[in-house]
């Protein structure tokens, strides 16, 4: 499965967010921040971060 | 809890997860919105003072609402008009504890309350350079990461702690200066600490209500008395003592006696803290990110993981 997940720049969302991620990436999943530029992620097991204006262009983030 | 992700799930035809880190937005009859610290109340009167209260909140929130309906509109997404209107109609993740939010009979089947995705650091030492006295209480006092700043809020609690007659440890998250942490009458001071750690040690915690901290409380089995300044911070303390747990007080009631008294109320009455012991004894149950993704599997069918 691939994730997107989106959530407002906000440490105690971004930290749950990261949890989140990081129990996706270990079941094997790929999950993906959708957040705004510059956002830092603390998780170990940092996703992709995206622009969110990248959408339409970012390879990462464009449905296979 | 963006609406971003709303919209662009059904844009793109994905399935959609929504993630409540802080209070969910959902609606429920008799339950207001997050950043109201009104009651529950599903009675007629409840009904009005709720509505009255969206009202506001949809002429406040009036330029998220034109872009949700813009982005709704070019996508041909029908009729989506508010961040209520883009969460998931199947499927919420709550960080919520199970008991900690107000019942919902009416709408709340697919909210999945796990508690907290990330719990603390146990791990995490007791900081060597603060030695509370045993025979009396210990408060923690922290307004959080975003309002560690309120450095006269701060000073009125250690004054009322003082008053109050116990010790206090104030975590200003780093957002104090040199001099005006020193300012604080507190028996200790300290821009962090590990949180876990301390309260691990806690009779009490006084707190801004940011949904991190209430559940890391009651987790450790620690009442709380909270002072709710902002973002969904009423809604959290509306629940605090709602559930039992500890007291909250409004704006109107930040004065140094105020705090006085309600910390010696809730250190003095056994119920809040067997409150919050009675959360603490279910904690290790709460599913956290686990069943998150469980929930997840579940939702979008991975085979061979799903479960209830």
């Amino acid at each position: 499965m691939r994730a997107v997940l989106i959530c407002p720049p906000l440490p105690s969302h971004l930290r749950a967010f990261e949890a989140l991620a990081q129990e996706l990436t270990r079941r094997g999943h790929q999950a993906i921040f959708l957040t705004e530029p510059g956002t830092a992620l603390q998780s170990g097991a940092a996703p992709t971060v995206c622009a969110a204006t990248a959408w339409r262009s970012c390879a990462a983030c464009r449905p296979t | 809890m963006e609406p971003a992700s709303g919209l662009l799930a059904r844009a793109v035809g994905v399935p959609l997860v929504s993630v409540a880190c802080a209070v969910p937005m959902d609606p429920e009859p008799g339950i207001p919105l997050p950043f109201l610290g009104w009651p529950h109340d599903p009675t007629a009167q409840g009904l009005r003072r709720n509505a009255g209260g969206e009202r506001v909140a949809d002429l406040l929130m009036t330029p998220q609402s034109r872009t949700i309906r813009r982005c709704a509109r070019a996508w041909g997404l029908g009729d989506l008009r508010r961040l209520q209107d883009c969460l998931s109609p199947g499927l919420t993740l709550s960080q919520m504890a199970p008991g900690f939010d107000y019942a919902r009979p009416v709408n709340g089947a697919h909210i999945a309350q796990l508690g907290p995705f990330r719990r603390g650091h146990a791990t995490q030492d007791f900081p060597a350079d603060i030695r509370p006295d045993p025979a009396r209480p210990f408060v923690y006092a922290s307004l959080g990461t975003l309002q560690g700043h309120r450095a006269g809020l701060l000073a009125r609690i250690a004054r009322a702690c003082r008053q109050a007659g116990v010790q206090v440890l104030v975590s200003h998250a780093g957002s104090l200066t040199e001099a005006q942490a020193q300012a604080i009458p507190a028996d200790w001071v300290r821009g962090f600490v590990p949180q876990q750690a301390v309260l691990e040690r806690a009779d009490l915690c006084v707190t801004h209500a940011g949904l991190n901290t209430a559940l890391e409380c009651l987790a450790a089995g620690v009442p709380m008395l909270a002072l709710p300044l902002t973002h969904d911070q009423p809604g959290v303390a509306a629940r605090i003592a709602h559930c039992g747990a500890g007291l909250r007080l409004h704006p109107w009631q930040r004065g140094t006696a105020s705090i006085a008294h309600a910390v010696r109320d809730v250190l003095d009455d056994p119920r809040y803290r067997r409150t919050a012991q009675g959360f603490a004894a279910q904690a290790d149950g709460w599913g956290g990110a686990a069943a998150a993704v469980d929930r997840i599997e579940a939702a979008i069918k991975i085979p061979g993981r799903a479960t209830a």
